[in-house]
């Protein structure tokens, strides 16, 4: 349905996608969770048309987005990160732009138009120009412009970003709908929870890489039913690494002189042995948190930072 | 000339009206800030300073009338006789109505109190002496300056559709950039068309022009507007910044407003001076402007100018179209 392969994009001397592949299928939201500057919006960019990718290709149901731009663009929609509306028109006029963008008109423009208000609830505000409308309200109409024209593949660009919880649950249902219809949706997001909760699969970006991909359970898979225990502190180089060998079934996943990362079954409860072991080693301790497997230990895990930084 | 000029001129008898366009009025525009244009209006001339307010105000309704009068209209005609169900052709339909809408916005803003209040001043002074000629010209003229403004305030929206980002957004729908360029122009076509349409029913009936001179002038009018917002559009977008090109349009327009007899009369200027004027857009458009309204204008010169600048549109038109594709919608990620 949706194959981007092998995909690359540098800005100048900057690479901000590097050979990233994944494939979306219809009807499944896949989601891309990455932080800031990751290169979501690059690839959601080079996906729809607006970037030129480097190398690689994106098929749109079998169509090459840059050979074949028009019949690919026909059966997408795009939400992007960014607003982007008519500040001085209303959501109807609004709404009527973009589905005539893609060849909606007459009576089944003005019927999709109608359905669209009421699923993002701005029928009573539908007649006053968008910029009397609130940050969220325009999140959820920049989220129905991208939906007028019922595409087949719908790319979403953080499209919750700046909503206010109620809103945001609104707007994560609106996109499970999508899905349940048969589109295809690809989700950018850099909360974790969000991916969690929405996506049938994920792949997970850092600096234009992907370093995970699959379903939850795979990912979870990935980390075992290991906790993930982070230290601040000072950790004099070398001794720690060696001391901390000595304990069963602990990994160290990052050393650095002032941070620690290990991964272990039931943390909570080597907790003492690991730190007699560390004071021994003449570390000091400032600060510890445990962390229950999650999409968010995995990206410590592979990355060595936490998601939002 | 400046505004002492102006006012001694005034006091003098000599002018009709001065209209007083303060320092940068087209950024308080921009900026929606409260500004005047000041009408100094001459005594000794009592119908026709009444005459230059009256188109004034025509004008400032206009706009009104347009909106109200042609805007649903418009857009159902373009509906109607675009049956092409593909989407680049209803990028087209699409787009003019947008940009319509936004146009109107923007001439609101333009002409409406109180972003403009046009202050009328009655010189003191009191003489029964008229110059009808002088208020024709001035007339002619007057439609010019406005085309001139007209124009340029409609070509920015290429950038505020950039900024806004709803440019990014026409690049992943499958309607053609071409067709979204080619409804801005339309609409402003329109939008200044329907003024202009309503100025000119105006003056032609003030002033005795035949009746049958309309048709053609007012083609002529639509023609120049194409021109000048194709031309404008195309130095918006090989501007590198938005206050760049409108940097770069100001310092085009105010010269090429003054050579060309949009703000003072062709026929105020020195010989050599009015000569040069006429190879500007506009103050060749005046040229055969009066030509048509003078009646029985010569067929070849008339055809000669009607070619050229229709030629001229296309190719600013299909320029414009290039670089919009090429790289200015493009750049707006
Ligand atoms: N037009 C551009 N020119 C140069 N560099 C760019 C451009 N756009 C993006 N970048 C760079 O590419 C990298 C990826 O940016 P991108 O916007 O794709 O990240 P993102 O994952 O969407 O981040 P965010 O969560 O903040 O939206 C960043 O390092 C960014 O600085
Ligand atoms: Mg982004």
């Amino acid at each position: 349905m949706v194959r981007v392969d092998r995909l690359r994009k540098e800005y100048g001397d900057l690479v901000a996608v590097e050979e990233i592949s994944f494939e979306a299928e219809p009807g499944k939201i896949f989601g891309l969770l990455g932080p800031n500057g990751a290169g979501k919006s690059t690839i959601i960019g080079c996906m729809s048309g607006l970037l030129q990718p480097t190398a690689g290709v994106v098929h749109i149901l079998n169509h090459d987005v840059v050979r074949e731009p028009l019949a690919a663009k026909r059966q997408l929609g795009v939400v992007p990160q960014e607003l982007a509306l008519y500040d001085d028109l209303s959501a109807t006029e609004n709404l009527n732009f973009w589905g005539g963008a893609y060849g909606l008109r007459g009576g089944s423009l003005k019927q999709r138009v109608g359905e669209l208000l009421e699923l993002i609830g701005l029928q009573d505000r539908a007649k006053e120009p968008v910029k009397k409308y609130s940050g969220g309200m325009k999140r959820r109409l920049n989220f129905a412009c991208g939906i007028v024209h019922q595409p087949k593949v719908l790319l979403l660009d953080e499209p919750t970003v700046g909503v206010d919880p109620q809103s945001r649950v609104r707007l994560l249902d609106l996109v499970r709908e999508q899905a349940s219809t048969g589109t295809c949706v690809l989700y950018t997001t850099h909360y974790r929870e969000e991916a969690e909760a929405l996506c049938d699969r994920l792949a997970i970006v850092d600096h234009g890489k992907l370093i995970a991909s699959g379903s939850l359970a795979e990912l979870k898979a990935i980390l075992g039913e290991r906790d993930l225990l982070r230290l601040s502190g000072r950790f004099p180089d070398g001794e720690i690494t060696v001391a901390l060998h000595a304990l069963e079934g602990l990994e160290v996943v990052q050393a650095e002189e002032e941070l620690l990362t290990l991964a272990m079954r039931d943390a909570s409860e080597m907790l003492p042995e690991v730190f007699s072991v560390l004071e021994r080693a003449g570390a000091t301790i400032r600060e510890t948190t445990v962390t229950r497997p999650s999409l968010e230990t995995l990206f410590i895990k592979l990355t060595g930072k936490e998601l939002r930084e | 000339m400046s505004r002492e000029d102006g006012e001694e001129r005034i006091s003098r008898g000599d002018g009709t009206a001065l209209l007083i366009i303060p320092e940068r009025f087209s950024e308080a525009v921009l900026k929606d800030e409260p500004t005047t244009l000041r009408l100094i209006t001459n005594p000794a001339q009592r119908i026709l300073p009444g005459i230059v307010e009256g188109i004034l105000a025509t004008l400032v309704d206009g706009t009104f009338y347009v909106q109200q009068v042609l805007g649903e209209p418009v857009r159902e005609i373009m509906e109607s006789t675009n049956d092409l169900a593909d989407p680049p052709s209803s990028l087209v339909v699409s787009s003019v109505s947008v940009a319509f809408n936004e146009t109107i916005q923007r001439m609101g803003e333009y002409v409406f109190p109180p972003a403009i209040e046009l202050v009328v001043e009655m010189e003191e002074k009191e003489e029964e002496t008229t110059s009808v000629d002088f208020g024709t010209i001035f007339f002619q003229s007057m439609l010019f300056m406005f085309l001139l403004f007209g124009a340029q305030g409609i070509s920015d929206g290429l950038w505020r559709e950039r900024e806004e980002r709803t440019l990014s957004r026409i690049v992943s729908t499958p309607g053609r950039l071409s067709g979204f360029l080619l409804g801005k122009v339309l609409a402003g076509v329109v939008v200044l068309g329907g003024i202009l349409a309503a100025a000119l029913a105006l003056g032609t009936w003030l002033y005795d022009f035949p009746w049958a001179t309309y048709p053609a002038v007012l083609f002529w009018l639509l023609l120049v507007a194409a021109l000048l917002i194709a031309l404008f559009s195309l130095i918006q977008l090989v501007a590198v910044s938005r206050r760049g090109a409108s940097l770069i349009l100001n310092v085009i327009v105010f010269p090429m407003m003054m050579l060309g007899g949009s703000f003072f009369p062709p026929e105020g200027m020195p010989d050599w001076l009015a000569v040069i004027g006429r190879y500007t857009p506009n103050g060749y458009g005046l040229h055969i402007l009066k030509m048509l309204q003078a009646g029985a204008p010569d067929p070849r010169t008339v055809v000669v100018a009607f070619a050229l600048f229709a030629a001229v549109t296309g190719l600013s038109l299909w320029l414009a179209s290039v670089r919009l594709r090429s790289s200015f919608a493009k750049a707006a990620s």
